[in-house]
């Protein structure tokens, strides 16, 4: 028995060391050795103090020190660049400073620039990526020093607005910008997000590519990122809309009232009922949002979409206190930290409504972004003012959108809301 | 002997605290026991006044001997010698008196208030039933689960309790100020007072609003109605618990509610950051049945909205 068990040992053991790569390539170790004097530490620093304020991590993609990261890791210099200043910290210790050339913040990503020549830099992988492939994710995660990563592509993710790639391997933070090779070496995408538990999340390498080629073809630097920030929110706004409002928005029917639904691929909904055993009423409950949300800088994200729906019922309560119990849902706000500097306070408009031949209450609010100038925060509410036994509340919030595709957006969702006996 | 006049002592309220006959003229006042009117004021002379009649309800008021002389309605400065008549109070040292003739023609009587209801115990009956029962009503409204009547009842013991603690404040600042606790009128005036506050805020400004479509009741009329009341409250208290004539009591009010409303705009200035994320907008929403304003359709809904822009674009 005892030799038996020895010689299955031995045999398991040889069949794995059988089956391991047979070459160097594809093997973590290599691929570190190659491509780690590429990627470098980025930190923004408070002016004057060279205390760090963020670290990221960035890469060479070309030999004269053009450096791509992340958006979100020089966000801080972008948006107040007489703060916050830039440099980077390469894998033998050097450091100098970074200019910042070019954002595209809908991707997340950024080029930089350093001085220098003759630099070793990331080629751009041309065969398509495919799912299963084993990749390598480098950075410097929490300001340990560089590491490593090996894990496998998993392809686009789902019910993402925006291209991103599903990346099983452990991103952590402070690897946010840094490259993701294939076993040849070669850039596939950027560490760009998170989910814990090995979920992590790439910017597919061709936006770095496209972004890159735009500055090659205008090598302008802007004096200031804003309007460019905004510019480009823009585009986000109109982009978010046309995909919501292209066909009428899909409803469910519940208790006669049409509900709105999930209008495109990138919106999840979600259902619950709660009708517990002491309450007067039931209330069936459907919240959909869009994974569509762009940061843009602390405590703002932009471009975001949510809509709910409150299906009450109740065979107990009389109008009055039917009427208190919408009241709650429909008046309720969700309080969140939102800083002044950033926004103007909420203007209202509300009335009383014929809405697709159904008596309503539609309330209407409005905030404007202070440095972002034609981006707006709607939120509109409208209840059912039947009379019966149920009540719709519904609600739609879009932050950080234009005027023009909000309206369309709210004007789309009303239509949406009707009753049918 | 025959009675000629009397001389009143006032106090600092101008009340009468004490009251002497004169029987002969000159009639001399002073702190010496050789007075006819005896003072015991430290600022008055021994031999301080003399007072002879000079005709029809008029008096010529002699200082005699004082350092501090005397002053007559308070206007005019120190004076040696003064002609008064019969409503003109006179200061020597901290006391304040007044000559008044035998015939001087006294106000006709007044008849007696009908009935003071409003000081009585039906009328407190009344106030707390009418609070209670706002209040409840407001409880009521939102009462949308099973958790047993008696959730109710704790609230209203509370409320019950807290209106005997604001009588029994009051009163007892009136009996320190006059003498007069005035319990029951106190607490009257706060249940009543506090009751129609819950009522109209509470209850019917939003159903109206909601009823009419508009935001006039909960926007517009509390910024009016709500100091009014308030203020009406307030002149109540007061009223009660000192002798301050009506205008000086309204000016003292409107003071008081006017550096309140102040206050208030000045904290809602300060405060103006933390509502940065509130919305405002009418939230009543009322019974199907009451609506009798026809509703907007969705375009003019939206249409209204562009206001909103040019106001958040300022």
């Amino acid at each position: 028995m005892h030799t038996r068990q020895v010689i299955l040992l031995l045999a398991c053991f040889l069949s794995v060391t059988a089956y391991s790569e047979p070459a160097n390539e594809g093997r973590a170790q290599v691929v570190f050795a190659t491509a780690k004097a590429s990627v470098v530490q980025i930190r923004t620093l408070l002016k004057g103090s060279k205390s760090q304020n963020s670290t990221g991590s960035g890469f060479y993609v070309s030999d004269d020190g053009l450096l791509i990261t992340n958006y979100h890791v020089v966000s801080s210099h972008a948006l107040e660049p007489n703060i916050y200043e830039m440099e980077y910290v390469a894998s033998n210790g050097e450091r100098g400073g970074l200019t910042l050339l070019a954002i595209d913040v809908l991707h997340d990503l950024a080029l930089l620039q350093r001085k220098g020549s003759h630099l070793p830099y990331l080629r751009f992988q041309a065969n398509p990526l495919e799912r299963g492939e084993k990749l390598f994710s480098l950075g410097d995660p929490n300001d340990l020093g560089q590491v490593i990563v090996e894990g496998v592509n998993n392809g686009l993710q789902e019910h993402s607005f925006y291209d991103t790639l599903h990346f099983t391997g452990a991103i952590n933070p402070g690897m946010s910008g840094g490259p993701v090779v294939s076993k040849s070496g070669e850039l596939v995408g950027i560490n760009v997000a998170t989910m814990g538990e090995s979920r992590g999340f790439l910017v597919p390498a061709q936006y770095a590519r496209e972004l890159l080629a735009r500055w090659r073809a205008t090598p302008v630097v802007a004096a200031e990122f804003q309007p460019e920030i905004t510019r480009q929110m823009k585009q986000h706004s109109s982009a978010l809309v046309e995909r919501l409002t292209r066909k009428s928005l899909p409803v469910q029917m519940d208790a006669g009232y049409t509900v709105p639904d999930a209008a495109d691929p990138y919106i999840r909904c979600w259902a619950s009922k709660s009708d517990k055993e002491k309450l007067f009423f039931s209330v069936r409950s459907y919240n959909c949002s869009g994974n569509s949300n762009v940061y843009v800088g602390q405590g703002i994200n932009m471009g975001s979409v949510f809509y709910e729906s409150l299906l009450y019922q109740s065979d107990v309560l009389d109008s009055f206190r039917f009427g208190r119990l919408l009241q709650k849902a429909y008046g309720s706000h969700e309080d969140f930290n939102a800083d002044i500097k950033h926004f103007t306070k909420f203007s209202c408009t509300d009335s009383t409504l014929n809405l697709n031949g159904m008596p309503a209450k539609a309330a209407l609010c409005l905030r404007a972004y202070r440095k972002y100038l034609g981006m707006y925060d709607i939120d509109l509410r409208v209840v059912s003012l039947r009379e019966g036994k149920q009540a719709l509340v519904t609600k739609l919030n879009l932050d950080g959108v234009a005027y023009e595709d909000g309206m369309r957006m709210v004007r789309h969702y009303m239509e949406a809301l009707k009753w049918n006996d | 002997m025959e009675r000629l006049a009397w001389v009143e002592i006032l106090d600092r309220h101008g009340d009468v605290s004490s009251r002497h006959p004169v029987y002969a003229w000159p009639l001399r006042i002073g702190r010496a026991y050789t007075n006819d009117v005896v003072l015991d004021d430290p600022y008055v002379a021994a031999n301080h006044l003399e007072i002879n009649p000079v005709g029809e309800g008029a008096y010529q008021l002699k200082v005699v001997i004082s350092v501090n002389a005397m002053m007559v309605d308070t206007l005019r400065g120190k004076q040696a010698d003064a002609t008064v008549s019969a409503n003109q109070v006179v200061r020597i040292g901290h006391t304040q008196l007044r000559i008044r003739p035998i015939g001087y023609a006294v106000s006709a009587e007044k008849s007696l208030p009908s009935k003071a209801w409003l000081r009585s115990w039906p009328a407190l009956f009344v106030g707390v039933a009418a609070l209670v029962l706002m209040y409840l009503l407001t409880l009521w409204l939102n009462y949308d689960r099973a958790e047993g009547y008696r959730i109710l009842l704790l609230p209203i013991v509370g409320v019950i309790v807290l209106l005997l603690v604001w009588g029994g404040f009051w009163a007892l600042i009136g009996r320190v100020l006059s003498g007069r606790a005035n319990f029951v009128a106190h607490a009257v005036n706060a249940s009543l007072g506090v009751a129609l506050l819950i009522f109209l805020n509470g209850l019917l400004y939003g159903y109206v609003d909601f009823a009419l479509n508009t935001d006039l009741m909960t926007n517009v009329l509390p910024e009016v109605a709500e100091p009014l009341i308030i203020g009406a409250l307030l002149y109540r208290h007061i009223g009660l618990v000192s002798r301050m004539s009506r205008r000086r009591l309204g000016i003292i009010v409107v003071a008081l509610m006017a550096s309140l409303i102040g206050f208030g705009y000045v904290s809602e200035k300060w405060t103006a950051d933390n509502k940065l994320t509130e919305m405002s907008f009418s939230r009543t929403i009322g019974p199907p049945f009451i609506l009798l304003a026809h509703g907007k359709s969705t375009e003019a809904f939206i249409a209204g909205a562009s206001e909103l822009k040019s106001k958040v674009d300022e």
